[in-house]
């Protein structure tokens, strides 16, 4: 598995994903656009403000996935000292903070239209500003220790904490009384969503997690072709 | 994975295990806290400024501005008051969450928000 750090093995696979990816998921995103827009049925009680959905719980996914990315890939850069760990788990804390961002942001927009109020102090809410906030610590952190004027045990500590706030926002709504709704994507034995809505949204998840790939791929040849040309 | 490489996977564990053993503690200690709204039962039993229930069907009143309705849940039917403007989902039988505080019987309502499930369907309200 460690192996797949070295060179031979992550610039072939870097290449193939900041090439032919982007391409892909311009074209699904044009057609995912005009399948939102034009086809997708209206929601009983919210009306067209649902779709706001599409961004929502991409972004919002992203946002708890990259966290996890993050830590995972600062522990493996302090165990075995790998720097092209320590390169994803940068650009990850970077994307997931926009991502998580774009959620609260949205989500805002979403919760004017449908409950009144851009912002409430419930559960979710808080809990996601938490992970915003951590993200921004993550990347202060690590830019300090990049810059070697701090430990690069420091940043894995606060990736590790921000490990545990991801249980807390996707139990923030089962434990607590909240205004925010129920996760609606894993909750599918309940027929919580009928199948029409909820393609666009497996494919606007999948996209996201493309146009995330190629990102993540295209800042480490970056950081590769950056380090080989200064030796 | 040598010596050095388990050295240093083990401190990380140790590190996980600490923080999640507080993380338990602080969770623990915060949580009563945390839920937004109380039901419609607490509210003789303590003082409440955030209430979440059902709006009783054929119970709005409306004035101009000034909307009196019923929210209640299982045990407990409570009097609301409100003046200005409802958010668009408010409905009867439909969840709200108000924020305000009791004056007498009735709860007098500042926000009024309006709770939505996790449910979707798709076509036009009947």
């Amino acid at each position: 598995m460690i192996r797949l750090f070295s060179p031979q093995y992550y610039v072939p696979i870097c290449r193939f994903l900041s090439r032919k990816i982007p391409k892909v998921s311009v074209v699904l995103f044009v057609f995912l656009a005009c399948w939102i827009y034009q086809f997708v049925p209206n929601d009983q009680v919210q009306g067209a403000s649902f779709k706001w959905i599409y961004v929502h719980v991409p972004a919002a996914f992203a946002s708890m996935a990259l966290f996890s990315c993050v830590s995972i890939f600062c522990v493996l850069s302090y165990i075995y000292h790998i720097k092209v760990a320590r390169w994803i788990a940068a650009i990850c804390a970077k994307i997931g903070f926009m991502c998580t961002f774009l959620a609260l942001s949205s989500g805002s927009v979403w919760g004017y239209y449908t409950w009144g109020a851009w912002w409430v102090w419930d559960p979710r809410l808080t809990t996601e500003l938490l992970l915003l906030m951590l993200y921004a610590a993550f990347i202060t952190v690590n830019q300090a220790a990049n810059d070697h004027r701090l430990s690069h045990q420091v940043p894995l500590i606060v990736s590790l904490i921000g490990l545990i706030n991801l249980p807390l926002i996707h139990y923030s709504v089962v434990w607590w009384q909240s205004l925010h709704q129920g996760s609606t994507l894993l909750n599918m034995d309940k027929q919580t969503m009928p199948w029409e809505m909820l393609w666009p949204l497996l494919l606007a998840i999948v996209v996201t997690a493309l146009c995330i790939a190629s990102f993540v791929a295209r800042s480490v040849l970056h950081n590769s072709i950056k380090k080989h040309c200064h030796e | 994975m040598n010596k050095k490489h388990y050295k240093r996977l083990c401190s990380t564990l140790w590190v996980t295990v600490l923080l999640v053993i507080s993380a338990y503690f602080f969770i623990d200690a915060i949580s009563s806290g945390m839920h937004f709204y109380a039901d419609p039962s607490d509210v003789g039993t303590r003082s409440v400024s955030h209430i979440g229930g059902k709006v009783k069907e054929g119970s709005i009143q409306r004035k101009d501005n000034h909307y009196l309705f019923q929210v209640y849940d299982q045990n407990n039917t409570i009097q609301v008051s409100f003046d200005g403007t409802l958010p668009p989902l408010f409905k009867e039988d439909r969840m709200v969450v108000l924020i305000g505080g009791m004056q007498d019987d009735t709860f007098v309502a500042k926000r009024v928000y309006a709770k939505h499930d996790e449910y979707y369907r798709s076509g036009v309200e009947s």
